[in-house]
């Protein structure tokens, strides 16, 4: 069987919903209230697991991977979410975007369009194929872009209903991460 | 400045009076399903067009004649040598679409050594999506038209990869990754979209050009003419989720716009030619009528041997009702942006607006230095500056905000700015500029200097009293976190104000008295703006 063809849940049915949202405290030690680990397959090889080794804040994003329109703005939350994890993958945070179509087609997504999708939009972060909304229904995704930042202990800090700009996203990822960024060297 | 240019393509056209496409091969007839036609570069036999059939080579598809509606499909992970010049146009509702088909790295068009890699001419209702196109001579895609008093319509490029073509620019605008430029007089496009297109490692002049409007007389260009036939104006051309890098002219440049959008771009290291003597900036515009640019970067740009321009945003000449909004420029050899009106009155710069940008470290050219980070220059009638927060550090000292004195009657002011400044001249600006609201400072252990129509200030009551400017501004430490930042991507904290800021609630509406004005939704942050009052200073309005 195609291991792509079945994302795996390793950890316990947590209705995700029922997580308040907005800033909570993100630091405490892993607890009832994480999310579950999940494994998924990324379009162009590897898996992705939620949870690394050693634990790292994480920024995931459900995406439509179809061209913008005034209602889903995924093609340029896919620029912005680069400049995420350009900005911040240095000091830890892994960004992944997660197909979550199927969520406004009914369908499942297509292997070789999001292959596509991944070499077209030019993606330096993975794309992970959730088949059957599993993941996205344990996250209470409902509308596209739906975007979540969680801490190393799998805490959700913040979560953004619709798309979120660059300064939006990296103020949640700054109260995370704790402290300004570092400069870059002087020209 | 605009210049006019012609390729070897165009000029057998217009010489010879034919479509500018040479075709030699005649291949076999073309049997397709639904109109979609598949290229195949790496199969050994040239086929018939169909999928269990493909072409083999691009002189199949450039000897073809689309219709409205048909595809071109181009399989991935091949490479297809020579030029791209398929036949034919779509119609309102029903485009052409060059795609790729299969899966994998985007198809390659390796144009070579011919003039350009893909070629449209004459042609509308065209879409080109998901190519990489590597070469060509002085184009990588090449769009132009000749025909007088017509238009070329529907023109979409998304998800291109352009770059590597040949040629070695000698002056603005001889070339470019992406270039779209009808010459028949009164011949305009409209509804261009680019997008998600990189144009990158080349040394042709530009990246992304979009010449929107032909030629008005074969002398004199329509935004000349005063007041400007808009009949001579494309429309509705937008650039978005697109980058240009490593060229030796310009990043992305429209001109002869009506309704221009350029958003979430980033352009860096433009302006590379190192003896050519041109004035290269990132992002600008020339000609355009209410254009927006916004969320834009734009970073280390060069001016190339060039003693002008090297900026990251330049509002050129004939403008007119353009914002250019939550902007990101830093690190480059000259300005963040310029207003620049024509030499003369026929014509002048009117009424843009550049507000909540954040500008870092600019100047870096120490030969432009005296260019300012906002440039003011020419007949401008009408500008305003308003809510920036600007770091200033200029690699010799030259004042910031550089004005000279045109005519015009429209609003001028630079209001509710933040200055921080490692140099200690900040303005340099004769009367007819309204400043107020400001927050000066400077960390230079030289006094500061504000330079009002003629006479030099060290004291800042002084200067307020000698101009009548500044009544309600502050030289102050406006308290910012990380002021001094100007790396990339943009900023997401550094230059908020800090708790305690003298920048919190002390800006003006700047609106107040001038018809029709806005200020806008929200600030470079995202932060929502309030309504009629209680604004801060400097591109934050803190939350």
């Amino acid at each position: 069987m195609d291991h792509r063809m079945l994302p795996v849940v390793r950890a316990s049915l947590l209705a995700l919903c029922a997580i308040p949202l907005g800033t909570i405290g993100c630091r405490s030690a892993r607890s009832a209230d994480a999310a579950p680990d999940f494994t998924l397959p990324q379009v162009r090889g590897g898996i992705f697991r939620l949870y690394s080794q050693p634990a790292q804040p994480v920024l995931l994003a459900f995406l439509q991977t179809v061209p913008d329109t005034a209602d889903t703005r995924s093609r340029s939350q896919v620029v912005f979410l680069s400049s995420m994890a350009q900005q911040y993958g240095p000091r830890g945070l892994r960004v992944a975007v997660i197909d979550a179509s199927a969520i406004v087609s009914r369908r499942p997504p297509d292997h070789a369009a999001l292959v596509n999708v991944s070499y077209d939009w030019q993606m330096n972060i993975p794309l992970l194929e959730d088949v059957d909304n599993q993941i996205a229904q344990r996250f209470g995704v409902t509308q596209i872009p739906t975007l979540v930042l969680l801490a190393p202990d799998g805490r959700i800090c913040q979560r953004w209903q619709g798309s979120a700009g660059p300064a939006q996203l990296a103020q949640g990822i700054e109260k995370l991460l704790g402290g300004p960024l570092g400069r870059l060297p002087s020209f | 400045m605009r210049s006019f240019t012609i390729s070897l393509t165009m000029l057998a056209t217009l010489v010879g009076g034919g479509s500018g496409q040479q075709k030699t091969a005649v291949p076999p007839q073309p049997q397709s399903s639904g109109g979609t036609y598949y290229v195949d570069c790496s199969a050994s036999v040239n086929g018939d067009g169909s999928q269990s059939s493909p072409w083999n080579a691009l002189s199949s598809p450039d000897a073809f004649t689309f219709s409205a509606g048909n595809q071109l499909l181009l399989k991935r992970g091949t490479t297809c040598q020579g030029t791209l010049s398929p036949l034919g146009s779509g119609s309102r509702g029903a485009p052409i679409v060059v795609d790729s088909y299969g899966v994998g790295a985007q198809p390659v068009i390796d144009g070579g050594d011919n003039d350009e890699a893909v070629l449209l001419s004459n042609q509308q209702y065209w879409e080109i999506h998901n190519l990489e196109v590597v070469g060509g001579y002085q184009y990588g895609v090449l769009i132009w038209g000749d025909v007088p008093n017509s238009s070329l319509n529907h023109l979409h490029l998304v998800n291109l990869n352009v770059h590597g073509a040949h040629y070695i620019s000698t002056f603005t605008g001889d070339s470019g990754e992406i270039y779209i430029n009808p010459v028949g007089m009164h011949e305009v496009v409209n509804d261009v979209l680019i997008d998600g297109v990189s144009t990158h490692d080349s040394h042709v002049a530009e990246g992304i050009w979009v010449e929107a409007g032909g030629d008005f007389n074969g002398q004199v260009a329509a935004c000349e003419q005063q007041p400007t036939p808009e009949y001579d104006l494309g429309s509705n051309i937008t650039i978005q989720n697109s980058t240009a890098h490593n060229v030796y002219g310009d990043g992305i440049l429209i001109l002869a716009v009506n309704n221009g959008l350029m958003q979430n771009n980033v352009v860096y290291n433009t302006g590379l030619c190192p003896s050519c003597v041109r004035t290269p900036s990132g992002l600008w515009e020339w000609c355009c009528h209410s254009c927006t640019l916004q969320y834009n970067e734009s970073y280390a740009n060069r001016t190339g041997g060039g003693l002008y321009d090297g900026g990251d945003f330049d509002i050129d000449i004939f403008n007119e009702h353009n914002i250019l909004q939550y902007n990101y420029g830093h690190d480059t050899d000259g300005y963040c942006v310029q207003f620049l009106g024509y030499d003369y009155l026929t014509a002048p710069d009117k009424d843009n607006v550049f507000r909540y940008n954040v500008c870092s470290n600019n100047g870096r050219n120490r030969n432009i230095t005296p260019q300012g980070d906002v440039l003011v220059d020419g007949y401008i009638d009408g500008m305003q500056v308003y809510n920036n927060t600007f770091y200033w550090n200029p690699a010799v000292n030259s004042a910031l905000f550089l004005t000279y004195a045109y005519p015009g009657t429209d609003t001028r002011i630079f209001k509710n700015n933040i200055i921080y400044s490692a140099v200690p001249d900040l303005i340099q600006t004769p009367s007819g500029y309204t400043l107020d609201n400001n927050i000066y400072w400077t960390i230079s252990t030289s006094p500061p200097t504000w330079q009002w129509n003629g006479v030099t200030y060290t004291d800042f009551s002084a200067y307020q009293s000698g101009s009548g400017q500044d009544a309600h501004s502050y030289y102050t430490d406006p308290m910012l976190n990380d002021p001094t930042y100007h790396g990339s991507p943009r900023p997401t904290t550094a230059f908020t104000l800090q708790a305690g800021s003298p920048a919190r609630g002390t800006g003006a509406n700047v609106c107040t008295g001038i018809s029709g004005c806005s200020m806008g939704k929200h600030d470079f942050f995202g932060n929502r703006l309030p309504n009629g009052s209680g604004y801060d200073i400097g591109a934050e309005q803190a939350p």
